[in-house]
């Protein structure tokens, strides 16, 4: 009887009055706990946000190498495609076309330095970050996330300060090249066009055009202490080699 | 047959009462925890300067200016030190004491000026008209990526939660705490002994320590508040630092229950033993 007592005493009755506690505080405050609810569903993500900072320090050299090094393996992992048997590193590719299947493209992410852009004769050499915030094109050249990756056949648009890598652009020609590496290929672009357009000029670009295009802008004119850049130096070149990405 | 009706009339009278308490103290144990911890300027301060808040609001406006001279071409060395990071604390600390809405920029547009103007002479610009308007303009813009700084959004979004918070005190919180004390009061006249009013005490406080560990708990081990999207990464690491730190002020709250149980306990063996000597149980 008196263990019953003490049970009751010290194990039942406190479990009953947390049962009961919890259920009458959930009754009168159900109102502000689907508020609560709210709030974290707009505010919870799927997971703890990364914020690990890309490296600043990206050597040439070695990004390089990384690219070259990834590139084989595209390349030797395409088996099945007859055209694509290439036996030598050096076979160009303007000689071979190259057909790389999307899927093993690993779509870059915001934020990454995918590419490396270069122009010898107008001295541009910077890497080429997938988006075109300002902590990137403090850093580098930005790719517009709205346009594709080289080779998928779509119009590429990248921009870039003209105080900064950009600054060249203002000298540069029709028949120009660009080269722009990545870990999949070497692609190379001409320029063959020029144009001085209002920086909200919507016909300035077309993204759903079903044909490879590399685009460069930067803000004009080119001078120096002006805050009001109205105007945008749009530079339009077609693609003239580069593995091509199957889809 | 009617003392035992009485008796078990009270002691369902006595049962309700004391749920109605229990419910009281988990509420406000959780009410106290959340607005002194959460809310309070000084623990907000206090969080801000653990995580380094201010150096890194003042690194991230330092980068910011950058972003504004770049595009016209002045290096961002010509404006050095034209803010000073105790002077951004101080601004900090005034919003986050009372949310006022003007930000000092009156020294920085005037360090901005000074600066350009020295570099106007070092590169042997003549200061004419487009010097004045750009100087204005960036004057404008740096000032107000030095607001933006000063006072991060997030601010804004704590004390809409706190002003929330503050109006449910009024409307529900307040008339729990006088159900809690009445109730508190009628338990003790309802009870023909005084320490079986303490046992019920004791259910009550004991619940508050469950319940009032219990959601840290289980906040702490799913880790949820580490999933929140809040940017950028050093308001991120001073939110998680805040809210662990309301964490631990709730486990130090429900052991200041555990306190209170043991206060009850003794005073109901105090209690008894005095009726014992009185032969009176």
């Amino acid at each position: 009887m008196r263990t019953v007592k003490k049970v009751m005493a010290y194990i039942f009755m406190p479990l009953l009055f947390l049962a009961l506690d919890v259920s009458v505080s959930y009754i009168l405050f159900q109102p502000l706990i689907e508020d609560v609810k709210g709030y974290a569903n707009l505010l919870l993500l799927d997971d703890v946000p990364d914020f690990a900072q890309n490296n600043d320090e990206i050597e040439k050299d070695r990004l390089i190498e990384e690219f070259r090094d990834s590139r084989n393996k595209y390349v030797a992992e395409d088996d099945n495609n007859t055209e694509n048997n290439v036996e030598d590193e050096t076979i160009e590719a303007e000689e071979k076309q190259i057909y790389i299947p999307l899927s093993l493209i690993e779509w870059p992410n915001y934020g990454d330095p995918y590419a490396w852009i270069k122009c010898e004769r107008l001295g541009i050499d910077s890497v080429l970050y997938y988006g075109d915030g300002y902590e990137l094109l403090r850093k580098g050249v930005g790719q517009y996330i709205g346009s594709y990756i080289p080779g998928y056949g779509r119009p590429l648009m990248i921009s870039a300060h003209n105080t900064k890598q950009f600054e060249p652009l203002q000298y540069i020609e029709i028949g120009d090249v660009i080269e722009i590496t990545t870990g999949y290929g070497d692609f190379k672009y001409q320029v063959d066009d020029i144009q001085i357009l209002l920086a909200t000029d919507i016909n300035a670009y077309d993204m759903q055009k079903e044909e490879e295009q590399l685009i460069m802008y930067t803000c004009y004119p080119f001078e120096r202490l002006s805050t009001r850049h109205k105007y945008r130096y749009f530079v339009y070149c077609s693609k003239i080699s580069g593995p091509i990405l199957e889809q | 047959m009617k003392k035992v009706k009485n008796e078990k009339t009270i002691k369902i009278i006595s049962f309700i009462l004391a749920i109605v308490v229990s419910v009281g103290f988990t509420i406000l144990s959780y009410v106290f925890c959340i607005y002194l911890s959460l809310f309070q300027a000084n623990s907000i301060k206090n969080s801000l300067y653990e995580t380094d808040y201010y150096t890194h609001a003042y690194e991230q406006f330092c980068e910011d200016v950058t972003d504004i001279l770049i595009p016209i071409g002045i290096s961002s060395d010509e404006l050095d030190n034209i803010a000073h990071e105790a002077d951004m604390k101080t601004e900090i600390n005034k919003y986050v004491e009372d949310f006022y809405n003007g930000t000092d920029t009156d020294k920085v547009r005037d360090a901005v000026k000074d600066a350009l103007e020295k570099y106007y002479k070092k590169e042997g610009i003549e200061e004419d008209r487009h010097t004045a308007s750009l100087t204005k303009e960036l004057q404008k813009y740096i000032s107000e990526s030095y607001t933006e700084n000063v006072r991060n959004k997030w601010f804004k979004y704590l004390k809409r939660a706190k002003n929330s918070l503050r109006n449910n005190i009024l409307t529900t919180y307040l008339p729990i705490t006088v159900l809690t004390v009445i109730s508190i009061t009628a338990l003790f006249l309802v009870q023909k002994w005084r320490h079986r009013a303490y046992r019920y005490l004791i259910y009550a406080s004991t619940v508050a320590v469950i319940l009032t560990a219990a959601g840290p708990i289980a906040l702490y081990k799913s880790q949820l508040y580490k999933r929140l999207s809040i940017q950028p990464k050093y308001f991120y690491d001073f939110a998680m630092y805040h809210i662990e730190s309301a964490i631990k002020n709730m486990f130090v709250v429900s052991l200041m229950w555990v306190f209170a149980i043991f206060i009850f306990a003794i005073l109901i063996k105090y209690k008894k033993k005095k009726l014992h000597n009185l032969n009176i149980i």
